[in-house]
């Protein structure tokens, strides 16, 4: 098992170092000038000035060069300095982190508390009128452009009704006074997170659904299902300790690569929602050309979807020794 | 093969006609209720996109090459030009600037009660300009400014109106018939969606066969290459590369988004393309070609390609709805399709600004609507397809 693991990691490092290479030379290629920018409009610093900067940091020369410069300062976790926010990038990168994670852990709970569930019985009762209406649930869910949806929910229940604050994740007055107590924040931000998540978790629903159903099927037309059956166990066994637990290998796999695509896509639901998240961060970077603010960004989406390929092949490997040995 | 069927089968039983495999698929795509609908669908908006811009006067056809505050801006830049009037580089980028920002949110009158020309040039400067006329500077301005849209198109007097007879979905910010932008954008849409998807299918065959075909190093490599493709970030980097490809002229940016979809979605199809071919490799028809001495190119176009074209087929469909919907997140964003040319997702950018997401619903719920019907109709079609294209299944 340690060798099966060793070896995925060891693997992780090519794909790494690609990722990197492209994240580089893209950010290379966006508009506008780093020394420019930083100065800000309108400076009086003289061109000549400015390409002493330049040369002091070492952005004159050639791009192999500062690539691998730029490498060696990720790896030891030197992220540089956002001009925007005027810190560090690792602080916020870290300060943000935190609130896309709670709008996509909470996402994913509610939609595995619903998906696995109702994918078993769409399953068990294939064709049925409650397979049926779900087949047509997640055919709505993939079609629907997420921003969309999320721009009508806004609209009739924040603009229309007022029943839920517009966007944000505090109330800003409460925010800059102070909450009175812990329970009073955690209402506050609960209530502004009610329509992101709603969004996030039916759209990651919709796919969620469809893997459990498909692969429960998969299952429950094996032979070992019919010889458990054939015991005389009850339908309940069957199918929750005999099919289910089979068809969760599937499942795994796909949440591995499930959770860094629900990062990304909420990108554009963080900014319908003007949700403080990671996704932000990076859109303010590349529209205020903070490029290490953006590389730094998209480090992170890099890196943990190559987490999630990780995790996913590794916990298959303990759920399937077959894998292991292949 | 099929003739020597037919000769065969004519001969022997008459009653008994084979039928080839498209025709078997078309029989059992023609029963799929589900699949017809959403091509019906499908078709009907194909037809509606190419058709119904059409009946629109051409003059709405200009404006999709300007928009008001371009328009504008260069108009009136000329006249002051022929006037004579010495017009500096700062100048033209305040003008420019300061127009395009009044236009877009329509306050004329605002503008020109308030005599914001002034900060731009001195009020004598201006009269001197319009010098002989008996009207106020800023009528003229105005006037000037009117007629010269309207022979770009844009009838700004008439904008953010609400569905009336004339306009039946309303008009937009800049006085624009948003039905006509509707479908217009939706040429736009599926343009990107169609050449999205043609990209990714190349791709993908391309590299899932000569992946398969060839095996050995070269698919080693080509199978780690597209492992790596797949770990890349989706959305992060298409806004990305989106973003580090400003310098596109806008008409031009439907390009960038076909290019910036297609480069990273063909793993999927490359992976399945090439197992497929793998297996077809090791039959028996294919040890007769290599018999028959016949070439390589004709052994993977004629013998092995037609055997995997269900599955090109059906993931360049349900391709076409995944690349239409991300062409509308990333316009959304601001990094798609530039306006002035409309699409479904551009259009919907309009509700960022809270005053058209509040009361001017008719901007913004018609593209949101349409790339849904496109979408679902879109994978109607293709789950229609893998059922009737899947030689597996029961006949």
């Amino acid at each position: 098992m340690l060798k099966f693991i060793g070896k995925r990691i060891l693997q992780l490092i090519p794909t790494l170092i690609a990722i990197s290479l492209l994240i580089f030379i893209v950010v290379d290629f966006m508009p506008g000038d780093y020394v420019q920018s930083y100065l800000g409009l309108g400076s009086d610093v003289t061109p000549e000035r400015q390409q002493e900067i330049r040369e002091l940091l070492g952005l004159d020369r050639s791009m192999p060069i500062r690539y691998l410069s730029w490498l060696g300062r990720i790896v030891t976790g030197d992220l540089g300095r956002s001009l925007v926010y005027s810190d560090e990038v690792s602080n916020i990168i870290f300060g943000f982190i935190w609130n896309s994670f709670l709008l996509n852990f909470f996402s994913l709970i509610i939609a595995l508390c619903i998906a696995i569930p109702v994918g078993i019985k769409s399953a068990v009762k294939k064709y049925g009128p409650f397979d049926n209406f779900f087949t047509v649930f997640s055919l709505l869910g993939v079609s629907m452009p997420t921003f969309f949806f999320a721009l009508l929910l806004i609209f009739v229940f924040a603009a229309r009704f007022e029943w839920l604050p517009m966007s944000g994740m505090q109330t800003s007055i409460m925010a800059i006074r102070g909450y009175p107590s812990l329970w009073a924040q955690i209402r506050d931000v609960g209530s502004h997170m009610i329509l992101p998540v709603t969004v996030l978790s039916l759209s990651s629903l919709a796919t969620l659904t469809r893997y459990t159903r498909n692969s429960v099927i998969e299952v429950i037309n094996q032979d070992y299902i019919r010889t458990a059956r054939s015991k005389g166990l009850k339908e309940k066994v069957v199918i929750y300790k005999h099919a289910f637990r089979n068809a969760l290998l599937p499942l795994i796999t796909i949440l591995g690569m499930w959770i860094p695509a629900l990062f990304g896509g909420a990108i554009l639901l963080e900014t319908v929602f003007i949700w403080p998240g990671i996704g932000r961060v990076l859109l303010r970077g590349i529209r205020n050309q903070d490029l290490s603010l953006v590389m730094a960004t998209l480090v992170f989406y890099g890196v943990l979807r190559v987490l999630g390929n990780l995790l996913a092949d590794i916990s298959y490997g303990i759920a399937d020794p077959r894998v292991r040995v292949k | 093969m099929s003739e020597i069927k037919n000769d065969q089968t004519t001969t022997t039983t008459p009653r008994l006609k084979p039928e080839g495999p498209w025709k078997i698929a078309w029989n059992r795509f023609k029963k799929n209720k589900v699949a017809l609908v959403g091509g019906t669908g499908f078709l009907l908006i194909v037809l509606g996109v190419i058709v119904i811009p059409m009946i629109f006067s051409f003059n709405l056809w200009r404006t999709m090459e300007l928009d008001a505050g371009t328009a504008i801006s260069s108009t009136v830049l000329d006249s002051l030009d022929e006037k004579g009037v010495e017009i500096d580089e700062e100048f033209e980028e305040t003008f420019f600037n300061r127009f395009d920002e009044v236009v877009r949110q329509s306050h004329f009158e605002d503008f020109i009660e308030q005599n914001e020309l002034d900060d731009l040039y001195t009020q004598e400067d201006i009269n001197q300009l319009f010098a002989g006329e008996a009207v106020g500077t800023g009528r003229i301005i105005r006037e000037t400014i009117f007629v010269n849209l309207r022979a770009h198109g844009f009838e700004l007097e008439n904008s953010d109106q609400p569905p009336s007879r004339e306009n039946w979905l309303g008009t937009d910010r800049q006085g624009r018939d948003v039905m006509f932008r509707l479908f217009y954008g939706g040429r736009i849409s599926l343009i990107v969606g169609l050449l999205s998807a043609t990209l990714t299918v190349s791709l993908g065959t391309v590299v899932g066969g000569v992946s398969g075909y060839y095996g050995g190093k070269l698919d080693a490599f080509l199978m780690r290459f597209a492992e790596i493709v797949q770990s890349i970030p989706l959305l992060p980097m298409m806004i990305s590369i989106s973003a580090a490809m400003r310098w596109v002229p806008s008409e031009r940016t439907l390009l960038v988004v076909v290019f910036v979809v297609g480069i990273l979605s063909w793993p999927g199809l490359a992976r399945v393309v090439r197992g497929q071919i793998l297996s077809l490799r090791e039959q028996e028809f294919m040890q007769a070609t290599e018999i028959l001495g016949i070439s390589d190119v004709s052994r993977i176009f004629r013998h092995l390609l037609p055997n995997v074209l269900a599955y090109i087929i059906v993931s360049a469909t349900l391709g076409m709805g995944g690349a239409i919907l991300l062409e509308a997140g990333l316009s959304f964003l601001g990094l798609g399709v530039q306006p002035p040319m409309p699409s479904w997702g551009n259009m919907i950018y309009l509700a960022n600004n809270s005053t058209v997401f509040r009361e001017y619903l008719w901007m913004w719920i018609p593209p949101g609507v349409m790339i849904m019907l496109t979408v679902v109709s879109v994978n109607l079609l293709g789950e229609g397809l893998r059922d009737a294209l899947d030689p597996k299944e029961i006949r």
